[in-house]
C-alpha cells in the first residue's frame, strides 16, 4: 500500500498547522516524520488516519482518495503516543477488540479470533502476559501491547505517534532495533513520528523532515544527514557551529580539529575556553580571535596527545563545512 | 471540506447531534421553560407595583433576615470549614474516614429531618439548648437559629473547596518559605494563607448560595416570625398560598436575580482560584 | 498545635453534626419499639415511601440519560457557546427550591391557562403526583452530568480514538469503551441524585398540597406529624430517611475509593 499526500493544508484559526505538504511513501517503505514539537508532524499522522480533518489536499492509499472515508473504514493501525490502552481490558481483550467490533458478517469465528490474538502476542513476545490488565506493565510491554492491537485489524498502513516517546532510554533502544526487525519481518507501509533524530536515522527507510507545518526535506537518513537542504535541517540534524564573522559558515564540532603548532593551509586561532571529558569524546569550547564561541569535538587520545589546557591559545581547521546563502538566523 | 469552522466541520466521534439534541431538549423541557415562567409572570407586574411589593417592610426585613443570617452563617463556615480542610489534609488520626464521610451529612440528609433534629437539640428542652440557656443565650425560634442551620446545611462546601487545593498544594511552598527564614507565623500568613484565599472565598459563596435559598431546615428552628425571623422563601410560600401570585412572583424574580449575582460571583472567584493555583 | 486545631475541628462537627443525629435517634426510639414500629408502618407512612420511591424511579433514570447525553456532547465535541450550556445546566443548583416548586405552579397551577385546561381535561399536574415529580426532576437535574462532566473532560477521547481507528461503531464505542470508564462516576452522581430525590423537601412542599396518604412524600410526613406535635412520629419517620443518608454515605466512601483506585492505577 502506498500513500500519496497532495498539497494538505490545514489552519487553525490563524495558526498555519500545515503549509501545502506533499509527500509520497512508497508501498512497504519505513518512513519518519521528524521535527520539533509543533512542526505539524502529529497533524499530518492524524491524518492520514482520519482523526483530524484537513482543510484542503487530498491523501491516497494506493489509488483510492481516503479523503472522505471515515476513520473506522480506513482500516488503519494506529499506536498512540501514550497507547490509549482500554484500562478496563486484559491484554487479550484488548488485542481482541478491534476483531470483535467487526460487523456479524465479516467477524471471526471466537476461536479464529484467540487463535489471531495469541498468533499476535507471539510476535509481540508477550504470551504470558495475556490476562494481566494494562496498568500491572511496563511501559515497553504497554508499548507493544499497543502495537499488537494495532496489528490485529490487519491495517492497510501502520502509524505511530512517537511510538518510544513515553519510554527510558534503556528500552528505547531495544524496542527501536525490535521495530526495526518487525518491520523487515511484516513489510508493511508504516509512518512513525518522532522529535528524536537519532531514532529516524536509525530506524526509518526515509527520513521527512519537518518544520513550521512545511516539510522541509525528504530522503534516506545518510542523504538527509550528509547532504542538508537547509540551514534547518543541518542545525536540527545535529550540533552546529556558526561562524557569524565568516558570513554564516556551519561546521559539526567533529569536524573541527585542534592543532597545538600553526598547521599548514588555511586555519585560525583561538582560545581554549572550556574542557569537558565526556569519555568517549572530550568537548572543548573555544573562543576565536573574530569573537566566534564554537564548540569542537575530539578522541579522548587526540586530546591526551595535544595536552590541551584551558587558556592555551590553539589553531583550528575545518574539515568539511556548510554555508546556506540567506540564511544567517540563528 | 465545506468549511473551515469547527462548528460545521465533520465530527469524528458519533453521537454529537443525538447527544446535544437530548441535552437541549430535556434541559429548555425542565428547566429552562418552567424557569422562564417566572420571567413571564413578572411582565404582567407594572414597574411601580412591582415596586410596592419589594420595598413593603415585610418584605425589606425577610431579604434583611435570609441575607445577614446566609453571609453570618457564610463567614463561620469559612472559618471552620478551613480549619476542618486543614485538618482532614494535614493530620492522620483514627477515625479520619469517618470524619470524611460525615461531612458530607448535610447533603445526604434531607432538609426537614436536619431541621427537626437541629430543633430538637437547641430547643430549651435540647441536650445543647440547655446548657446554652443556662448562659443566656437562646438559640430554637430565634435568629441565632436561623443562622445555626445555614450554618449546617452549608457546612460541606468551604471543606471540599478547599481539600483538593491543599492537597495539590503540598508541603512544599511552607517548606520554602521556612528555609528562606519565615516563622510559622509569617509562612501562614503570608504564604498559605494567600494561596488558599480564592478557594476558601469560592467555598464560602457556595455556601452563601445554599444558605440564601434554604427553607426545610431553618423553618422549624427559625420562629417564623415576620419582621424577625421571617425568610425570603418562607415569605414566598405564604404568598403563594394566600394566592397572591403576583406578589410571589415579584419576590422570587428579585431572589434569583440576587441568586444569579451570586453565581456570577462564584464563576469570577473560580476563575482566580484557577489563576491563582494552575499558575503553581 | 495540632491537638489544639484538631480539638477545635472535631468539637465543631461534633456540634453540628453528631448532636442533631443523635438526637434525632434518641427521640425516635426512646417511647420505645412499639411506638417506633407504629409510626414507621402506619399506612400514611407507606404510602408516603411508595410515592418518594415512585419519584426516585422517575427522575434519576431520566437524570442519568440527560447527564449521559450532556456529557458526551460537552466532552467529546467542540461546539460554540458551550461554556453557557455548562452554568445552564447548573442552574437549578442556584435556584431556592422554594422557587422551583413554584415556578411549576405557575405553569401548571390552576391560575395559569395551561393549567385551567389541563385540569378541565383531567391532567392534573400540581397538588398531585406529576408535580411533586416534575419538581424533584428539577432539583436534581444536574447531579449525574456534574459528576461525568469533568470525569470525561479529563479522560480525553484517546480511547475512543483508538476504538474508532480499530473499527468499532458510535454504540460500541459508547458501551464497550466510554461507559466502563467512567462507571464509577456514573454511579456516583446517581448516587447523590438519588439522596436528593428521597430527601428533596421545599420544592415538593409547594407543589404536593399535603393531602396525607396521596400526595406526602416521606419528608413531608415528617413536617406534618412534627407540627402535629406527635414528636415521636415525626423522629421515627425521619429515622428512615437517615437510614438513607446514612447508607448514601456507606455508598459514597465505597465509590469514591473505587474511583480513586481506577486513576491510580493507570
Amino acid at each position: 500500500m502506498s500513500i500519496k499526500i497532495r498539497s494538505i493544508c490545514k489552519s487553525f484559526e490563524t495558526f498555519d498547522v500545515l503549509k501545502d505538504v506533499n509527500l509520497e511513501i512508497e508501498s512497504g517503505e519505513l518512513m519518519a516524520l521528524l521535527g520539533p514539537s509543533g512542526s505539524g508532524k502529529t497533524s499530518l499522522l492524524r491524518m492520514l488516519a482520519g482523526l483530524d480533518v484537513a482543510d484542503s489536499g487530498d491523501i491516497y492509499f494506493d489509488d483510492q482518495n481516503m479523503v472522505d472515508v471515515p476513520v473506522r473504514e480506513r482500516q488503519v493501525g494506529f499506536v498512540f503516543q501514550h497507547y490509549a490502552l482500554f484500562p478496563h481490558m486484559t491484554v487479550f481483550e484488548n488485542i481482541a477488540f478491534g476483531l470483535r467490533v467487526k460487523p456479524r458478517k465479516l467477524r471471526m469465528s471466537s476461536e479464529k479470533i484467540n487463535q489471531k490474538v495469541m498468533e499476535l502476542l507471539g510476535l509481540v513476545q508477550l504470551e504470558n502476559l495475556a490476562s494481566r490488565h494494562p496498568w500491572q506493565l511496563s511501559g515497553g510491554q504497554r508499548q507493544r501491547v499497543a502495537l499488537a492491537r494495532a496489528l490485529a485489524i490487519s491495517p492497510r498502513v501502520l502509524l505511530l505517534d512517537e511510538p518510544f516517546g513515553a519510554l527510558d532510554a534503556k528500552v528505547r533502544k531495544e524496542l527501536r532495533q525490535w521495530l526495526r526487525q518487525l518491520h523487515e519481518e511484516l513489510r508493511m507501509t508504516t509512518v512513525f513520528v518522532t522529535h528524536d533524530v537519532e531514532e529516524a536515522l536509525e530506524v526509518a527507510d526515509r527520513v521527512a523532515v519537518m518544520q513550521n507545518g512545511k516539510l522541509e526535506q525528504v530522503g534516506t537518513p545518510s542523504d538527509v544527514y550528509h547532504h542538508p537542504s537547509s540551514a534547518f535541517v543541518y542545525r536540527f540534524m545535529g550540533q552546529v557551529n556558526v561562524f557569524a564573522s565568516r558570513q554564516g559558515l556551519y561546521v559539526r564540532p567533529h569536524l573541527l580539529e585542534i592543532h597545538a603548532e600553526m598547521p599548514v593551509g588555511e586555519s585560525f586561532s583561538a582560545k581554549i575556553d572550556q574542557i569537558y571529558d565526556l569519555g568517549s569524546v572530550v568537548r572543548v569550547d573555544l573562543l576565536t580571535l573574530e569573537g566566534d564561541c564554537v564548540q569542537a569535538e575530539l578522541t579522548y587520545d587526540r586530546y591526551k596527545a595535544l595536552g590541551l589546557k584551558k587558556a592555551d591559545l590553539v589553531y583550528i581547521t575545518i574539515k568539511e563545512s556548510k554555508s546556506f546563502v540567506g540564511d544567517y538566523s540563528i | 471540506m465545506a468549511g473551515s469552522k469547527p462548528f460545521f466541520r465533520r465530527k469524528l466521534l458519533p453521537g454529537f447531534g443525538l447527544s446535544l439534541g437530548i441535552t437541549l431538549f430535556y434541559l429548555s423541557a425542565v428547566v429552562l421553560i418552567p424557569l422562564s415562567m417566572l420571567f413571564v409572570k413578572s411582565f404582567d407586574l407594572s414597574a411601580a407595583a412591582y415596586w410596592q411589593i419589594i420595598s413593603s417592610d415585610r418584605v425589606l426585613a425577610a431579604f434583611r433576615v435570609s441575607f445577614m443570617s446566609a453571609g453570618i452563617s457564610a463567614v463561620i463556615n469559612a472559618v471552620f470549614g478551613f480549619l476542618i480542610a486543614w485538618v482532614q489534609i494535614r493530620y492522620q488520626y483514627p477515625g479520619r474516614r469517618i470524619v470524611d464521610a460525615m461531612i458530607d451529612l448535610p447533603f445526604a440528609l434531607p432538609t426537614s429531618v436536619a431541621g427537626i433534629s437541629l430543633t430538637a437539640a437547641f430547643s430549651v428542652t435540647g441536650i445543647l439548648g440547655f446548657w446554652l440557656d443556662k448562659i443566656g443565650v437562646r438559640v430554637a425560634y430565634t435568629s441565632l437559629g436561623i443562622i445555626v442551620a445555614m450554618t449546617f446545611v452549608g457546612l460541606p462546601f468551604v471543606i471540599r473547596t478547599l481539600e483538593p487545593v491543599m492537597q495539590q498544594l503540598g508541603k512544599d511552598y511552607e517548606e520554602a518559605g521556612t528555609i528562606l527564614g519565615g516563622n510559622r507565623w509569617q509562612v501562614f500568613t503570608r504564604v498559605i494563607f494567600p494561596l488558599l484565599l480564592p478557594a476558601t472565598m469560592t467555598g464560602a459563596a457556595m455556601a452563601f448560595a445554599r444558605a440564601l435559598g434554604e427553607y426545610g431546615s431553618v423553618i422549624f428552628i427559625a420562629g417564623n416570625m415576620p419582621y424577625k425571623t421571617e425568610i425570603v422563601p418562607l415569605l414566598i410560600i405564604s404568598k403563594l398560598e394566600q394566592f397572591d401570585y403576583s406578589a410571589a412572583t415579584a419576590i422570587a424574580v428579585t431572589m434569583l436575580g440576587l441568586s444569579f449575582l451570586v453565581l456570577l460571583m462564584i464563576n469570577v472567584l473560580q476563575g482566580w482560584q484557577r489563576r491563582r493555583v494552575t499558575s503553581l | 498545635m495540632k491537638w489544639g486545631l484538631m480539638g477545635i475541628a472535631l468539637a465543631f462537627l461534633a456540634v453540628f453534626l453528631m448532636t442533631p443525629l443523635v438526637v434525632l435517634l434518641y427521640n425516635a426510639f426512646h417511647e420505645g419499639w412499639r411506638v417506633y414500629q407504629m409510626a414507621v408502618l402506619d399506612p400514611e407512612t407507606i404510602a408516603a415511601v411508595k410515592l418518594t420511591l415512585f419519584a426516585v424511579i422517575c427522575a434519576v433514570p431520566l437524570n442519568m440519560i440527560f447527564g449521559l447525553a450532556a456529557a458526551w456532547a460537552i466532552t467529546k465535541f467542540d461546539f460554540p457557546f458551550k461554556n453557557f450550556l455548562i452554568t445552564l445546566i447548573d442552574l437549578p443548583f442556584t435556584v431556592s427550591p422554594v422557587i422551583a416548586g413554584m415556578i411549576f405552579v405557575l405553569l401548571f397551577g390552576a391560575r395559569s391557562s395551561l393549567g385551567a385546561w389541563m385540569i378541565a381535561h383531567g391532567w392534573k399536574i400540581i397538588y398531585d403526583v406529576p408535580g411533586i415529580v416534575l419538581a424533584t426532576i428539577f432539583v436534581t437535574f444536574p447531579f449525574v452530568a456534574r459528576e461525568l462532566i469533568p470525569l470525561m473532560h479529563a479522560q480525553g477521547t484517546e480511547q475512543e480514538e483508538a476504538a474508532l481507528t480499530l473499527g468499532a461503531n458510535g454504540w460500541q464505542i459508547f458501551t464497550r469503551i466510554t461507559l466502563p470508564n467512567i462507571r464509577w462516576g456514573l454511579l456516583y452522581g446517581v448516587i447523590l441524585c438519588t439522596a436528593r430525590c428521597l430527601g428533596e423537601f421545599g420544592a415538593v412542599s409547594v407543589v404536593s398540597g399535603h393531602i396525607r396518604g396521596m400526595t406526602n412524600t416521606v419528608s413531608l410526613q415528617v413536617e406534618i406529624l412534627y407540627n402535629e406535635y406527635q414528636f415521636s412520629g415525626a423522629f421515627a419517620v425521619a429515622s428512615l430517611l437517615v437510614f438513607g443518608a446514612c447508607l448514601t454515605l456507606l455508598l459514597k466512601l465505597y465509590v469514591e475509593k473505587k474511583m480513586h483506585y481506577g486513576k491510580g492505577s493507570i
